[in-house]
């Protein structure tokens, strides 16, 4: 019988050998991308791309869609990685609406991510003719994510069909695709956010440094702490920023991530408070919440 | 390959709680999030008659808006459950609609367990019995059921064993290993995780238990290497192979074999995701060679045990047709299992599997969801595993060269081998060396005509008259094969064709031991003689027309079949009522009521003007 550290390390191996068998198929599309958020699933996505093709370099270029909005530390950590493994990075924006002013306060919260998140991966993934997409997303993460196979059809548009999935059978993925359709592959399906981070823990994987705790500059809004990154925050809310010792669960726009005040600054101590608290991973995402199944409605659309 | 995350499907008939049941192994094994489970207190849908405060275990599993608004699953949602064992379970929960029978096929696809759901109340039905059927198909080696909604019966345990009595007939062979039949409320949470004092009766596992010790068997594995390359992966000054290992281990130093090519090769380096000596199935490898090799991505790095390798171009098969567009014959399809890729025919469907009535129907079409059983054709010699033995080898799918589309799922029961398909080994001693040491080359005289046209005299003097002169020789004759080797058969055109194709395979291993083959048969379907032409090379074969006059061979009757015929004794025979197909361009004819010397003479040149060709 094994102990509770070697099945953790079990199970990790049994996932990291699944994700490295997708991955491997992904470069027998055409024209694959991987697609980088900085994030900690990214994080291990790219990892993985890397030992899937050891000793050789990762066969595709990596994409990021930049809304303008991201964390200052993401950006840095970004360019720092890239730099370090000689990564092929392209960075996608939609000029266009960012230099129409389009912000989360403008637009909302719903319709910013649409633009500057979900069209602009369309406009990227068309402007590089790329026929596969791959990301870090995870089905425990949301129940539409559940509902996603790991190799999941993208009609014109990009558009997710949910009724009309492609059946996914074993080790075998219909690389196939008609006239006008992509794929979208995710590797990391399986993986909960405890195996990613017990990952990284093995693996000592730098990760951005938002995930641990930390005297930050921050505000408070409905409700949610929001952290000060540059003077369009404290613009928009007219507030003066409090210092207080936080720490993010999950990374995105940051006028739009939660942050949680916390005293959690190793990974032990994080992989220790997921295990005990129990709660909800997205829930600091404001983009989540608005309308019954908000994740689903920009999926169909072609969100990430 | 360890298993440490299994795969489970949870199914059944629409409506017979499955939601239920899941949601509350899940928040049982504390797989639920603290807010989700205060959102399933607080929430309602419209129509719920679970009070506010207690959670409704359906809208843990809630998943698509609209399977919300209809309240019903339509694709698979994937879930993780955490066993008391420390196991990793992936539930995958599948729809119970009969038009969402595709979904229900993927949830299985990768499950070493199902959970199926009865209603106690409803009892068995023609869903239930179509997801035992299609588990049973696709893999799932342990069943548990769960009688549900024990509560809706009174917790009768008579109503229990009349479900389990009636199911066990209807599902005993299938195939599972093992079957264990659970009470259970769902809705009150009778024997979920639990033993319930509502069934004191019942004194076998609660689902969660039987869950985490059927998690707990480690699966049975085939020991041959197999690892399907994805990837070829170059680097300054290497190639390397790069998959999963399928089954069987790899070490530095090992001796393997590269299919389709069958080249040998010994492996010289292996980067795992983590350093290991021996890897093992389930790890995934980086292959190099200490020598280049050509081989790319759908090949088979394998053992060099040469008895477990089924390389072959056709397959027995079973498969679950998965797309609203019919198949018809003629239809050529892209197979594909793991990285292979090949062209396949669906050559022959021998039948259709009717669930409902439990039988097995003649089909000339495949249809969404039909289960059927097929021998399909490969455009070339392929290693493809039974599905018994490793599901991602001997599992595959079928799609459609216009639309892309993945139109079935396949399971492969056995390779069908035709003797020019097989891999065959490399004797040290070969047919030429065994000409020289006979003194002669070796040929193949196949004498066809009608019954009493004179084959099998005429077979004997040429025989004789070789054998005269030194030739090794054997006279193979009709009558003779059909008193052993062919005894299982009868005189249909279908039995006909396969004695044909025996005494044309036996002809082939006579004449490669170096000695001249003498057939003397009927054959009287030209396709049939055509196909046992197709084995040998031109200057080995020569087929002779015995043509002798109808009216002589009627007269002669040698076993008396003509007189038979007339009296409609013998059905089938051949001359008589029963066509007999002449050869159009046989290498000789002669008539079998021309002098025998004569006629002996004519065939023994064509072995004299053998010797002198290549």
């Amino acid at each position: 019988m094994l102990n509770k550290t070697a099945f953790d390390d079990a199970v990790l191996d049994e996932l990291e050998a699944q994700a490295i068998w997708a991955i491997r198929e992904c470069a027998s599309f055409q024209n694959p991308v991987l697609m980088y958020s900085v994030g900690k699933d990214s994080t291990v996505l790219l990892h993985l791309a890397r030992k899937a093709f050891a000793p050789g370099p990762i066969p595709f270029p990596i994409l990021h869609i930049d809304t303008g909005w991201k964390f200052q530390e993401m950006i840095t950590f970004r360019d720092q990685t890239v730099a370090q493994l000689g990564l092929d990075l392209r960075v996608h924006s939609n000029f266009e609406a960012m230099q129409a002013g389009v912000s989360p306060f403008s637009h909302g919260s719903d319709e910013y991510t649409r633009i500057m998140k979900t069209v602009a991966l369309r406009e990227a993934l068309d402007a590089g003719a790329f026929d596969l997409a791959i990301g870090g997303a995870r089905r425990d993460e949301e129940r539409s994510r559940a509902k996603e196979r790991m190799f999941s059809l993208r009609g014109s548009g990009h558009s997710w069909d949910p009724r009309n999935q492609r059946p996914e059978f074993w080790n075998t993925v219909n690389n196939l695709l008609p006239e006008g359709s992509t794929m979208r592959a995710f590797p990391i399906s399986n993986w909960t956010e405890l195996d990613v981070w017990k990952y990284i823990r093995r693996e000592e994987l730098a990760v951005v440094p938002l995930y641990f705790a930390s005297e930050r500059p921050t505000i408070e809004v409905n409700g949610s702490i929001l952290m000060v990154d540059d003077n369009r925050l404290t613009d928009e809310y007219d507030q003066p920023p409090v210092i207080r010792k936080i720490r993010f669960r999950t990374l995105g726009c940051y006028p739009l991530t939660a942050a949680e005040e916390s005293h959690t600054n190793s990974l032990d101590e994080l992989i220790n408070e997921l295990e005990t608290t129990n709660r909800s991973e997205r829930a600091g995402r404001l983009i989540d919440g608005e309308g019954q199944s908000s994740m689903e409605a920009k999926k169909l659309e072609g969100y990430f | 390959m360890p298993k440490n995350v299994v795969f489970a499907v949870i199914c059944g008939s629409v409506d017979d709680g499955k939601s239920t049941v899941l949601g509350r192994l899940l928040v049982d094994s504390n797989s639920i999030p603290a807010d989700t489970l205060e959102q399933a207190r607080t929430t309602r849908r419209a129509g719920s008659v679970i009070p506010v405060g207690e959670i409704d275990y359906s809208l843990l599993t809630d998943g698509l808006e609209s399977e919300r608004e209809q309240g019903i699953t339509i694709d698979v949602a994937y879930r993780h459950m955490y066993l008391p064992s420390g196991r990793r379970l992936i539930m995958s929960d599948s729809p119970g609609h009969e038009q969402y029978t595709r979904n229900m096929t993927v949830a299985t696809a990768k499950a070493d367990i199902g959970l199926l759901l009865v209603d106690a109340k409803r009892g068995v039905r023609s869903q239930t019995i179509r997801h035992a059927n299609i588990c049973g198909l696709m893999g799932v080696k342990k069943l548990i059921v769960a009688v549900n909604k024990m509560d809706s019966v009174d917790y009768s345990q008579e109503v229990f064993n009349d479900v389990v009595s009636e199911l066990e007939t209807k599902i005993k062979s299938l195939g599972f290993e093992t079957i264990e039949y659970v009470p259970v409320s769902g809705l009150v949470g009778d024997n979920v995780s639990a033993l319930s004092l509502n069934t004191n009766w019942f004194t076998g596992n609660t689902i969660m238990s039987a869950l985490n010790e059927l998690s707990a068997d480690q699966p049975i594995e085939s020991t041959s290497l197999r690892i399907p390359i994805q990837a070829v992966i170059r680097t300054v000054d290497n190639r390397g192979y790069a998959g999963q290992i399928a089954s069987g281990t790899l070490t530095v130093g090992q001796l393997v074999q590269i299919y389709p090519s069958g080249t040998q090769a010994t492996v010289s380096k292996i980067t795992g995701a983590k350093n290991a000596g021996v890897y093992v199935a389930g790890d995934a490898v980086n292959v190099e060679f200490e020598h280049e090799i050509d081989a790319a991505r759908g090949h088979m790095i394998a053992g060099v045990e040469e008895s477990n390798q089924t390389v072959s171009r056709v397959f027995l098969t079973d498969l679950i047709w998965l797309s609203d567009k019919t198949h018809t014959k003629q239809q050529s399809y892209v197979l594909k299992c793991g990285p292979i890729e090949v062209t396949a025919n669906v050559s022959d469907i021998r039948y259709v599997n009717d669930m409902d009535a439990n039988e097995q129907i003649e089909a000339s079409n495949l249809n969404m969801n039909d289960v059927a059983r097929v021998e399909i054709t490969l455009a070339r010699p392929t290693l493809l595993d039974p599905y018994a033995l490793n599901r991602d080898l001997g599992g595959f799918i079928l799609c459609d060269r216009l639309t892309q589309e993945t139109v079935a799922a396949g399971m492969v029961l056995h390779a069908i081998q035709r003797e020019s398909e097989v891999l065959r080994h490399d004797f040290s001693v070969n047919r030429e060396q065994r000409e020289t040491l006979n003194g002669h080359k070796s040929c193949v005289l196949w004498l066809t005509g009608l019954p009493s046209s004179g084959k099998s005299t005429i077979a004997d003097e040429v025989e004789k008259s070789l054998f005269s002169m030194g030739y090794r020789t054997l006279v193979i004759d009709g009558d003779t094969v059909r008193t052993g080797l062919s005894s299982d058969l009868g005189f249909t055109n279908v039995d006909r064709s396969e004695n044909v194709r025996r005494v044309a395979h036996l002809a082939n291993l006579v004449m490669q031991s170096g000695v001249v083959a003498i057939v003397a048969l009927v054959s009287p379907i030209a396709d049939d003689r055509d196909k046992a032409r197709e084995l040998f090379r031109d200057s080995d074969y020569h087929e002779i027309f015995i043509d002798t006059p109808l009216a002589i061979c009627e007269s002669r009757d040698v076993k008396g079949l003509y007189k038979r015929a007339k009296e409609n004794l013998v059905a089938n025979m051949t001359g008589a009522n029963h066509g007999y197909e002449a050869p159009e361009n046989p290498e000789l004819i002669v008539d079998g009521s021309s002098p025998l010397s004569e006629t002996t003479q004519r065939i023994v040149d064509l072995v004299l003007a053998r010797q002198n060709k290549p």
